[in-house]
């Protein structure tokens, strides 16, 4: 699990001070995107290929509909009382 | 982009089902692992270099880590109040939660740390999250002000719902938006992990 709590630090590091060259950083965008999709299909395989969990994808289905909304409305209601102590957003209301 | 997030993760659950065979899907779960590392990283990079952000939440004060505070907690106090509804322990509720609508990262993560269940539940929670974004921010605008909108964007508004903000919004808002993202998707890989652990 800390592989990816150091990997992530180790990308800040080296983002950060600018240690790549510039041919690598443009095409950053594109080995993401790539590494994105080698993993989604590798995600994906693992479903496809356990049957227990493929049986179950209704009940995930459902699981996931109801975390998802109580998330967005959590986040929603804090953020709309906690707006009111930020200073720049009174600034941008000139619409 | 969501299209074709979709068909990946379809073709993939073909292939699983129907091509490789069972004992080579296992030793997915290792090869996984080394792919997400290294993507994690490449975020990394991605965050780091960006200094437009961090200039810009120098010039406002830290106030502005509010934003991305409330979101995050917002988001976890919800996914605890789900389980109101559903019998789940609060851990994984929270670590579902927690991916703040970055789903491919969530997912897998789950999935090659705790068990491919949840991380498909993670998976699809947070897909539902963005999909869900791209309708309610432009909804919310007149009821909640404009930064309140941007909430349910989570860790997306660095990227696939910041033209909708900016669009929604103004720039300013937008700008939030950018770094509030930054900061949430920065969290997703540490978060999860130790509600994980818990």
């Amino acid at each position: 699990m800390w592989l990816i709590v150091v990997a992530l630090l180790a990308g800040l590091a080296v983002g950060a001070r600018g240690i790549l060259p510039e041919q690598c950083l443009n095409q950053l965008d594109r080995i993401m995107m790539v590494t994105l999709f080698v993993m989604l299909v590798a995600l994906g395989a693992q479903i496809g290929g356990n049957a227990q969990l493929l049986t179950s994808l209704g009940v995930l289905g459902w699981r996931a509909v109801v975390i998802s909304t109580y998330s967005i409305v959590g986040s929603v209601v804090v953020l709309w009382m906690v707006a009111r102590c930020i200073p720049v957003s009174g600034k941008g209301d000139n619409t | 982009m969501a299209l074709w997030i979709t068909v990946a993760v379809l073709g993939g659950m073909l292939l699983g089902w129907a091509v490789i065979p069972p004992t080579l899907v296992d030793t997915l779960d290792g090869m996984i692992n080394g792919i997400l590392a290294f993507l994690v990283f490449l975020v990394g990079v991605d965050i780091g270099r960006n200094r437009e952000a961090l200039l810009s939440v120098r010039r406002m004060g830290f106030k502005i880590l509010l934003v991305p505070a409330a979101i995050g907690a917002g988001s976890l106090l919800g996914a605890a109040a789900a389980g109101c509804f559903l019998t789940m322990p609060v851990k994984e509720l929270l670590a579902v939660g927690a991916g703040f609508g970055w789903y491919s990262l969530s997912g897998v993560l789950i999935s090659s740390t705790y068990n491919l269940e949840l991380g498909t539940t993670a998976f699809l929670a947070n897909v539902i999250r963005e999909l869900m974004a791209f309708v309610l921010i432009p909804m919310l605008v007149p009821y909640t002000g404009k930064l309140a909108a941007i909430a349910p964007g989570g860790a997306t508004t660095m990227d696939s719902t910041l033209p909708l903000i900016t669009r929604a919004t103004d720039s300013q808002t937008a700008l939030i938006a950018f770094v509030s993202g930054l900061v949430l998707t920065a969290a997703v890989p540490i978060l999860i992990p130790l509600i994980l652990a818990m």
